[in-house]
Parts: C-alpha cells; sequence; structure tokens
C-alpha cells in the first residue's frame, strides 16, 4: 500500500478543516500577539489621528485666508495662514512618514509570529491528521489567509482609522462653520452611501467571478504546458485550443462585467459631487433658507466634500478586507488549537542504551478510523537484529504495520514496544533515534544529494557521508550523476529515477545509523542495473541491526532470515523461506508465480 | 532558457500590433479622457467665477447668474462624470482584449510547438509568463487612457493657470521636476522590492508544501526543528523585504505629498499678497487652489506608468520570445493521408540525436510485420525509448527514413499520424478531469459502455468502482490522489479505448505490483491482437507477450529473436536482463 493511497482514503471520509471557531475567540489570540507590540500599535494609532486632524485643519487654514485676508485686505492674516499652512504640511509630512513605517513593522511582527507558529504547530501535529486534511488546504493557511491577513494589517487598519477620523471629524467642522449649510450638503450623504453599498455587493459578486475565471485559465494552462506531450500524443491540440478559447473568452467576459457595474457607479458618483458643490454654492451663497456664509467658508466646504466622499468609499473597500482577513484568522487560530494524536509523554521513560532493537507488538489492533480495523489483533515479536521481511498483498496491512512502529500513529488496542519499553512512554528523541524508516517513494527535499543524505545526520562530516556511500556501494553510481553529490534535486521536478532517489533514501538512513531500520521497498520496476545497486544496498544497510523491510519483491524475501505474510490485517504465516515455500500455502503460490513468470535465474 | 537574450523592439512591437488591432475601443477611450479632462479643468474655473461673479460682489449676491452658475455646475459634473466612466470602461475593454488575445496567441504557439521545445522550457516558466507578463501588458495598456488624460490635464491647467496670473503659474511648476525625478526613482526601486516579497512569499510556500509531503521523514528523522529553522529563515526574509518597502514609502510616500504642499504655500502666500494688491480675485484665488493640484497631481500618474512601461516591455520581450519559437516538425505542405495497411513498421537506417553530435541512434534499422508484437530491450540509454518517441515523429530524425504501412512518417498528416499511433508512456499525466474524461481523453466519441469495458480490461474498474464517486471522480493535480499503479491502469484504458493502428507501450506497467501485473498482461494480449505493437519493459514477463525481441545496445539493434532463443544464444542479453547474477 502506497503512502498517498491511505491518505486519500482517510481524506475521503473525514473532508475536515479543522474547528470552527467563533469571532470571540479570535479577539482574544489576536490581542496576544498584539500585546507585546503595544507600545508600537499605540504609536500607529495616535500617529495615524495626528493625520487626520491635520488634514482637516488645512481647509479651514484656507478659509481664514480667504475671509480674514483677501476679503477683508488683511496682510497678517495671509501670513499667519502661511504659516499654519507651512506647520500643517510639516506635521502630516512627520506623521505619515511615522505612521507609514510603524504600522507595517507592527503588521509585519505580527505576521511572522504566525507563521512561524503555524510552521511549528505543523512540525508537532500527528501523521493522523495529515492523512485526513488536504494538505493544499494547509499550505493556503500559510499563503491566501496570511495574505489575507497581511491586507487588514498592512492598509485595511491604516484605512479604517484615517477614514473614521476624517469622515467625523469633517462633518463635525462642518456643523461647526455652518449648520444649515451641513444639513443641506448632506443631502448627498444617503443616495451616496447607497449607492457604494448596491455598488460593493454586486461588484464583489463580479470580483468572485474574475477569480474564478482566472484560475479557470491558470488551470487549463499549467496543465496544458505539462501534458503537452500527451495532447499531442493524441493529437489533442486542436480541441483543446478550442477549449482554452472559451475559458479565456470567459475570463475576458467576467472582467468587463465588473467594468460594465463599475461604468454605472462612477459616473453616478462624480455627478454627485457636482452637485454637491453645486448645493455648497447655491445655499451657502444665495441666503435661501437664510442661510449666508463667507466666501472663505464656502470654498472650505469644497474642501471639506473631499473628506467626505474618499472615507465613504475607502470604508466600504476596506469592509470586505476586513471579512476575509477575519475569516481568514478564524480559519488559521482553528488549525492552532488542535492537538496532536500523538503525543509526546509528559516524562518519558529513559530508554537503556545501547539500544538493543527489540520490536514487539502485543496484541495490537488498529484502524484508521477506529470501526475499520486494518490490523487486528497482531502479535509479533522481533528479536535484536533480525532480519525481517514482511510479504502479503496489497492493502494486506504492510505498511500499516511499520507505521506504528514509528509511531505515526497509536495503536487502538495493545502497544508496540521497544527493547520492552511502550513507544508512548518514550521521548520522541529517543524513539526517533532508534527507529528509522525508508518510504516508499524515496522523497527527496530540494537541495542537493549531498544534503539530502545529510539530512540523515546533519553532524556527519563530508568523509563519513562518503564512507557510509561507499560501504553500500552506491558512491559511482551518485558520482556518476551529472554534478555527482553536488547534483540539484526538488521534492517535484527532480529528474531522478525512482532507483537513484530509493539510493539516495537509503544512504541517508544508513548514515543515520538507527538500531531499527524500516524500510518500503519501491514497487516501480527499474532497469536491471539500478536494481542490482539498489537490492545490495539493502541488504548492507539492513546487516548488523533489526530491519523490517516491505517487499515487493519475492527475490528480497528469498533471503531473509524470516518472512511475516501479512493478509487482511493478520499475521498468517511465519517462518524461513525455506518453510513457507513448502508449507502450501499464500507465500507458496505467490513464490509459484514469480518463479513462472518474473524470476531471473541465478 | 536562462540567460535569455530580450529583445525589447520586438517587445515594443508586440504592443504596438495588439494595440493597433484594437484602435477603435482605444480611440474611444482616449476621446472620453479627452471629454473627463475638459469637464474636470472646467469645474475650478466655474467655481471662481461664481464666486466673483455672482457671490463676492459689492451689492451683494445675485442669485438668478447663481442659479445658472449651480445650473452649470450639474452639467459639468455630470460630463466629468460620463467621461471618466466611458474612459474606464474602453480602457479596461482594451487591456482585457490584449491580455486575453495574447493568451490565446502564447497558448496557440505553445501547442504547436514540438517535444524539443518541452524537453528544455520548464512548465513554471511558461507560466510565469502567461499570467505575471501578460498581466504587465495589460496593466500599462490600461493606463495608457488614463496618462493621457493625465498629460491633457497638466497642460491645460497650466494654460488656464497662465491665463489667471502667468507668474503664479510658473512658480507652481517649480516643484514639477523634483516631484518628476522622485516618482521615478521611487517606483523603480519600489518594483524591484515588491518583487522580491512576492518571491519570499513562494519560497516559503515551497519550504511548507515541502515539509508537508515529506512529513513522514521529517518526524522520522526527528529534523522538526531543522525544518523550523529553515522556515524562520524564509520568514526573516520575507519581513525584511517587506520593511525594506516600507522604508521605500517611508522616504518617498511623504515627498508626494509635501512637495505640492510646497507649491500651494507659494501659492497661498503670494497669491494671497496679489490677491491684497488686487491682482487676484478671490475667486480666482479658490480656482487656483484646485487647478494647482491638477497640475501636479498627473506627475505622479506619468512617473508610475514610465516604470510600468519599462517592465511592461520586458514582459513582451519576454512573451515574444516564446511566440517566435517555430515548431521543429511540421507537416509537409503536400503530407497525405494515412495509406491503408494494418500497421506495418520500418525503421531504415535511422539516424536521431536529442543533442547535436550526441547520436542516440546510429543506424537503427527494424522491420515490423504489420499486426505483430516486439519488444525493445536494452540497457539505460540504449535509445529504445527514443523509438517510440519517433514513430509518432515527436521529433525528426536526422539520416535514414521511418514508414508506416510503406510511407515515410514525415510525408504524413501529423493529426491523423498520431491518430493511429496509440502510447502508453511510464510516467502517466492525468487530467484535472474526471476519471471518465481522463479515459475517453483518447476518443472523445466514445460511449460510456466503451469507457467502462476499457477500464475493466485494463483492470482499472476495480478500483474506481470503490471510489465514492467513481468515474466521476477529479483527479489529476487538484483532485484525488492516485497511486502510480492506479494511474498506468488508467492510461491503459485510454490507449485501449482507440483502435489505433500502432500500439507503443513505453514501460507501461512498471509502477503495477507484479500480481497485477500479471492480470493486466491478458488485458494488453487482448489488446495486441491484430495490432502492430511495440513494448519496452524490463520485466521478463512482460517482454514474453511479444512476437519478436529485439536487443537494443547504444543506438543500434545488435540482436533478434524470440525471447527464448536469445536467451540461450546471447550473452549480451542475460547480462542486460541482470541474469549474470550480481550478487555472486
Amino acid at each position: 500500500m502506497m503512502w498517498r493511497g491511505t491518505g486519500g482514503m482517510a481524506e475521503q471520509r473525514q473532508n475536515g478543516t479543522g474547528p470552527e471557531i467563533e469571532t470571540t475567540h479570535v479577539i482574544r489570540p489576536l490581542l496576544g500577539l498584539l500585546r507585546p507590540l503595544w507600545l508600537m500599535s499605540g504609536v500607529a494609532i495616535v500617529s495615524i489621528s495626528i493625520f487626520a486632524l491635520a488634514n482637516l485643519g488645512r481647509p479651514i487654514v484656507i478659509q481664514r485666508a480667504i475671509d480674514d485676508g483677501i476679503i477683508e485686505g488683511n496682510a497678517d492674516a495671509i501670513v499667519m495662514a502661511s504659516i499654519w499652512f507651512f506647520i500643517l504640511g510639516i506635521i502630516i509630512y512627520i506623521v505619515q512618514a511615522i505612521s507609514t513605517y510603524v504600522v507595517t513593522w507592527v503588521g509585519q511582527q505580527v505576521l511572522r509570529t504566525l507563521r512561524m507558529r503555524l510552521f511549528s504547530h505543523y512540525q508537532r501535529l500527528s501523521m493522523s491528521f495529515f492523512d485526513k486534511e488536504n494538505s493544499g488546504r494547509l499550505v493556503a493557511r500559510m499563503t491566501a489567509d496570511m495574505n489575507a491577513l497581511s491586507d487588514v494589517l498592512n492598509s485595511g487598519f491604516l484605512m479604517i482609522v484615517q477614514a473614521l477620523f476624517l469622515l467625523i471629524g469633517a462633518i463635525i467642522l462642518l456643523f461647526l462653520l455652518s449648520w444649515q449649510l451641513t444639513l443641506i450638503s448632506l443631502i448627498i450623504l444617503p443616495p451616496l452611501v447607497i449607492a457604494t453599498m448596491i455598488f460593493r455587493v454586486y461588484s464583489e459578486r463580479a470580483y468572485d467571478a474574475v477569480r474564478d475565471r482566472i484560475a479557470d485559465v491558470m488551470i487549463h494552462m499549467q496543465e496544458n504546458f505539462a501534458g503537452m506531450r500527451v495532447v499531442q500524443a493524441f493529437a489533442r491540440e486542436h480541441h483543446n485550443e478550442q477549449q482554452f478559447d472559451r475559458i479565456n473568452e470567459r475570463n475576458y467576459e467576467a472582467n468587463l462585467r465588473t467594468v460594465r457595474i463599475s461604468s454605472m457607479y462612477i459616473p453616478f458618483i462624480e455627478w454627485l459631487g457636482g452637485a454637491g458643490i453645486a448645493i455648497i454654492l447655491y445655499f451657502g451663497a444665495g441666503a435661501v433658507f437664510g442661510i449666508d456664509v463667507s466666501v472663505g467658508t464656502i470654498a472650505a466646504f469644497v474642501f471639506y466634500l473631499n473628506f467626505i466622499f474618499q472615507p465613504i468609499q475607502q470604508l466600504s473597500q476596506v469592509y470586505d478586507m476586513i471579512q476575509s482577513g477575519f475569516s481568514a484568522l478564524k480559519k488559521i487560530f482553528g488549525l492552532l488549537e488542535i492537538e496532536p494524536d500523538v503525543k509526546e509523554a509528559q516524562s518519558p521513560a529513559p530508554l537503556s542504551l545501547p539500544v538493543q532493537g527489540r520490536i514487539d507488538l502485543d496484541e495490537v489492533t488498529f484502524g484508521y478510523a477506529p470501526e475499520l480495523p486494518v490490523l487486528e489483533d497482531v502479535n509479533v515479536k522481533i528479536a535484536s537484529g533480525q532480519r525481517l521481511v514482511l510479504v502479503g498483498p496489497t492493502g494486506a496491512g504492510k505498511s500499516t504495520l511499520a507505521k506504528l512502529m514509528m509511531r505515526f500513529y497509536d495503536p487502538g488496542v495493545g502497544s508496540v514496544l521497544l527493547d520492552g519499553q511502550d513507544l508512548r512512554k518514550l521521548s520522541f528523541k529517543d524513539l526517533r533515534r532508534s527507529v528509522i524508516m525508508v518510504p516508499q517513494e524515496g522523497f527527496l527535499f530540494s537541495g542537493t544529494i549531498r544534503e539530502n543524505i545529510m539530512f540523515g545526520r546533519p553532524d556527519a562530516t563530508e568523509e563519513e557521508m562518503i564512507q557510509a556511500c561507499r560501504s553500500l556501494g552506491v558512491n559511482p553510481f551518485i558520482e556518476a550523476l551529472p554534478e555527482g553529490y553536488d547534483t540539484a534535486v526538488s521534492y517535484r521536478g527532480s529528474r531522478l529515477s525512482a532507483g537513484e532517489k530509493q539510493v539516495v533514501s537509503i544512504s541517508r538512513a544508513f548514515l543515520a545509523n538507527p538500531p531499527v531500520l524500516i524500510l518500503d521497498e519501491a514497487t516501480s520496476s527499474m532497469d536491471p542495473g539500478t536494481e542490482a545497486i539498489v537490492e545490495s544496498a539493502i541488504r548492507t544497510a539492513t546487516e548488523g541491526r533489526t530491519s523490517i523491510v516491505i517487499a515487493h519483491r519475492l527475490s528480497t524475501a528469498e533471503h531473509a532470515e524470516r518472512i511475516l505474510v501479512v493478509n487482511d490485517g493478520r499475521i498468517v504465516e511465519d517462518g524461513s523461506h525455506a518453510e513457507l515455500v513448502n508449507a502450501g500455502n499464500y507465500y507458496t503460490s505467490l513464490y509459484d508465480r514469480w518463479i513462472q513468470h518474473d524470476r531471473k535465474p541465478g | 532558457m536562462d540567460e535569455e537574450q530580450l529583445d525589447l523592439k520586438a517587445g515594443a512591437r508586440l504592443l504596438v500590433t495588439e494595440l493597433r488591432r484594437q484602435w477603435v475601443s482605444l480611440s474611444l477611450a482616449l476621446f472620453a479622457a479627452l471629454l473627463w479632462t475638459i469637464a474636470r479643468l472646467a469645474i475650478p474655473v466655474v467655481i471662481g467665477a461664481t464666486i466673483d461673479n455672482a457671490i463676492d460682489l459689492p451689492g451683494g449676491v445675485d442669485l438668478d447668474l447663481l442659479l445658472w452658475f449651480a445650473v452649470a455646475m450639474l452639467g459639468l459634473a455630470a460630463l466629468q462624470g460620463g467621461g471618466a466612466s466611458m474612459r474606464r470602461y474602453f480602457a479596461m475593454r482594451t487591456s482585457h482584449r490584449v491580455e486575453a488575445d495574447i493568451r490565446m496567441q502564447f497558448y496557440g504557439s505553445i501547442s504547436r510547438l514540438s517535444f524539443d521545445f518541452y524537453d528544455k522550457t520548464a512548465t513554471g516558466q511558461l507560466m510565469s509568463r502567461a499570467s505575471t507578463d501578460v498581466h504587465e501588458v495589460q496593466m500599462l495598456t490600461v493606463m495608457i487612457p488614463i496618462n493621457f488624460a493625465f498629460l491633457l490635464m497638466a497642460v491645460g491647467s497650466f494654460i488656464v493657470l497662465a491665463f489667471i496670473h502667468l507668474w503664479l503659474a510658473l512658480l507652481g511648476l517649480l516643484v514639477y521636476p523634483m516631484v518628476t525625478i522622485i516618482t521615478v526613482r521611487f517606483f523603480n526601486k519600489l518594483f524591484p522590492a515588491t518583487a522580491r516579497v512576492q518571491q519570499g512569499l513562494g519560497e516559503l510556500t515551497s519550504v511548507v508544501e515541502e515539509n508537508i509531503a515529506g512529513g513522514r521523514l521529517v518526524r522520522s528523522f526527528g529534523r522538526e526543528d531543522h525544518e523550523i529553522a529553515k522556515a524562520r529563515k524564509v520568514a526573516d526574509q520575507i519581513y525584511d523585504d517587506n520593511m525594506e518597502v516600507a522604508r521605500l514609502r517611508t522616504i518617498y510616500g511623504p515627498l508626494f505629498f509635501l512637495l505640492p504642499t510646497i507649491g500651494q504655500l507659494t501659492i497661498l502666500a503670494y497669491g494671497g499678497w496679489l490677491a491684497l494688491e488686487g491682482e487676484l480675485s478671490a475667486g480666482e484665488f479658490v480656482a487656483f487652489f484646485q487647478l494647482l493640484n491638477m497640475l501636479i497631481w498627473p506627475v505622479q500618474g506619468l512617473g508610475e506608468m514610465i516604470a510600468s512601461g519599462q517592465r511592461a516591455l520586458t514582459s513582451a520581450a519576454r512573451i515574444w520570445n516564446i511566440l517566435k519559437e517555430q515548431p521543429t516538425v511540421r507537416q509537409r505542405p503536400h503530407a497525405t493521408s494515412m495509406p491503408d495497411g494494418t500497421g506495418e513498421i520500418e525503421f531504415d537506417h535511422v539516424r536521431f540525436s536529442y543533442l547535436p553530435g550526441q547520436p542516440v541512434l546510429r543506424d537503427f534499422s527494424l522491420k515490423v510485420p504489420a499486426g505483430t508484437s516486439v519488444a525493445l530491450v536494452g540497457p539505460t540509454a540504449s535509445g529504445k525509448s527514443t523509438v517510440a518517441q519517433l514513430l509518432p515523429r515527436f521529433y525528426d530524425i536526422e539520416e535514414g527514413s521511418i514508414k508506416i504501412d510503406g510511407v515515410d512518417v514525415r510525408d504524413l498528416k501529423l493529426q491523423e499520424l498520431r491518430s493511429n499511433v496509440g502510447l502508453v508512456f511510464e510516467d502517466t499525466f492525468l487530467f484535472s478531469d474526471t476519471i471518465r474524461n481522463n479515459i475517453a481523453y483518447s476518443n472523445l466519441d466514445a460511449t460510456e459502455e466503451e469507457v467502462m469495458k476499457a477500464a475493466q480490461l485494463a483492470h482499472a474498474a476495480e478500483f474506481i468502482e470503490r471510489i465514492p464517486e467513481g468515474y466521476d471522480t477529479v483527479v489529476g493535480e487538484q483532485g484525488y490522489s492516485l497511486s502510480g499503479g492506479q494511474r498506468q491502469r488508467i492510461a491503459i484504458a485510454r490507449a485501449m479505448l482507440k483502435q489505433t493502428r500502432v500500439l507503443i507501450l513505453d514501460d507501461a506497467t512498471s509502477s503495477v505490483d507484479a500480481r497485477m501485473e500479471e492480470e493486466i498482461r491478458n488485458a494488453l494480449r487482448i489488446v495486441m491482437e491484430g495490432r502492430t505493437t511495440v513494448i519496452i519493459s524490463h520485466r521478463v514477463s512482460t517482454i514474453a507477450l511479444a512476437d519478436q525481441v529485439v536487443l537494443v545496445d547504444q543506438g543500434r539493434v545488435v540482436d533478434m529473436g524470440s525471447h527464448v532463443d536469445l536467451l540461450s544464444s546471447s550473452s549480451r542479453y542475460q547480462e542486460v536482463l541482470g541474469q549474470v547474477d550480481v550478487r555472486a
């Protein structure tokens, strides 16, 4: 059974995203994050409010210049106004600089902390969690959700505080200048707010559609570029081109829809702005309703109009940003609340050194979902230094047995013991130093081959690493790669074959030199040369230590000391090759078939 | 495609060609920009005129005139709104049309290219061009009309200002060079900085993806702390890059505010003095204030466009580098349809190399009678997979000829040739689509029964039916993950669904475990009946399916015969099959 296979099945059963948590539960941890940053957060809020106030002061200065200076013919008033204008300019310059920097600083501190907290949490969670969760979704917590949060912290927060101060301040000042004119001017406010709200709803929907459509475009391209060889092999270029044309046009249409919606909103808002000016001019100076204000006041009103229009539009933009920021936070904190299933013992029992490598499975029953047991009542005693091979059909439970020995999961009933100690009582450090597994597909991390092998024991020297490869007999093989040990690989786009990956994987485990080695053989066929190298490396690596090999080739089983045949979650046969071949059971039939078809006489 | 040459001129040509194609929509956008600018310039003038002619009069307010001015104001506001909306609409329409057209061309161009291109180009490279670079071009295009308006606005506001008071207007211009320099410098610094942030975020994504994918190893070796340190390094880098962006914004952002303020201060002090002297009316003073903003503010927009224009040109050049690629395998002008026949294959003295001077096949000759099967056996890099790739003409050979039913593959219509050669690759590519559609990929007209029949034959039906959504399950990168063996069985079903003349199985069962392979073998036997089949495999049992075995070494056929014959006669054959026991 492949690792991925189990993950896939489990995922189907439980497609969870972690617990949904209440909005109030977000506030507390969020404040917790901000608490160490309280000083700078305070500085940010103060500087933003000073910014807004200073901006609001500017029209007043101009009003004074016009009314007291120009209209009254008073030169001192103009000088005073100029000085005030200068002072306000400098204040705005300074607080704008402060708030820009401080707000980003606070935001980035929070994001960095949260990113690391989430990443560390991923390291603590158990494998059972990763089987249930779609990895794409876990990555999205770190990318899309963090970005949504980053928008809020970097600009959303600043925009809200600023817009609120400006809007409220402008309205208060207008009332102070002339409450009558303000009341009349504010007629434009309801249509402005309503139009903006309606626009938000429709445009948000339209933008959602754009996001979906552009994702379609990207997915289609990604897939076709990656699979173009298949496309051409099946002569599907024309068909796919037509298909892409449709997807591409749908994206274009979705984009145009957003523009059409704003084409209705924008002229209305701009016209409303003009209407506001007309109202101010007409009623302000017209002495209708007995309002008669100065020329300077009219000018100030015209300037203040901007402080009402912009914040309302900004607030509506920020609203969506805040919403997605909150839902991102909910998901992130929800994830952080999940506790690992497999927990390290509070006060771990010491493991006496040197580790013998004796493994016992004592009446173990286990299922990924409790109601569907994969292993039932398994009893196995593996002596120190024994070389054991697990054989059995796909899905029999061989890999699960191995995973229990690694303590990726805890058994539902019974216990797994290392040197007589229950794995649950050992520290992770001791356990992981003692039992190491080579997975089937030979996973490679991005980096060089050297780094990948050193992963097994980071403090190993270059000589030790090369010596390890030499004793495994894989040294010439690695040196034959384009850049030898410096050949760059990545877990995705690696050009190494399955056999080459397996070689690196075995070397990595061998360098770590664990008392117990678990090895899941690759199922894919390799070319005979590579296969021979891998087989001999496995033989060397398992020498002199307890080893459990999940065999997919009977040539591996043939040479083992002891073979366990696993079927339907039970150990059905146990013995040496010679014993089992003659027993006339499952193993015998398996072996006969192999002899007939695949065996390479040697 | 590292160290690529960028031809900016060709990039510019691509942009101009695309814009010319959208000239109607672009012209409408520019016309709307003109209307919008006129309205915007007129509004402060009308405000000023209202104050001077209807409000600030010695004899009090002229109510009739005031009403007219208010009405004029409403009219101008409508013109401004209409112009803005029309400008935006046509600008977006133009830019998204350009975006869609370039993307379509790009896609079509890649579809037509040959395998040698895919060998040297990473998918990520193509994707970044189709997304980021196309987006850059779109962003530039959408900015053209508004920047045209900005240009008009700057010139127009200066003219109006000069009419009101020439010296005052010139004074307002003083800050102009400063704003221009600062804007261009700011955006030129900002873009690389934000690009670094994006790159860092991309790195963090890879670290997380890799960490989750390799989670078992990390736990197995107890390397959690090492992983955390790795992530911390990237997170710190993102933090530093973000703070660099913040520093740039902190330095430049407030300047964009301060410089216009200096201009306004000049107007306030000098203009106020002029007003006291009687050279400037109160209305003109108010108008001046607003017009000055229109003089300075466009500079920022233009500066952004200059910086964005540079990037868009680079992007266009990067796109052009793909568009200009020519397929190396092209259908000949007088290509013929497939001849009648049942799939006789003949390789005649074929020489081929992927890289010049390093021939993979040299003097390769092989004849496979119609309806029979042949297994190609050979050590790694002997050229056996290459043979499979040449038959459907994924590459063109250098010397010799390859014929199907007596006709050179280069003389056949490409689509027809490929529809007549079925291929199962070693690593199966599945599209993000349902299992049903993935199987029917080879034959769009296949009925439901045919699909299920093929799946049964390939022993895929058993696992497909166990998955909750069965044939409707979406697989591929975004979908349900299947094991290597399961994927291969789908690919075999895919090949079975189409009755092609020739079938090539290139390591098609490598990931299927031995027991399953035995069962599939029976299915393969059925499919091979009556078709010319080329099998490439390491498994003796699969090789034994073929009528004839060909030993390939160093790009040549070195031996031929039945599996049993070769076993006894050829020591090289035994060696290649691993029969000389390396354990001995």
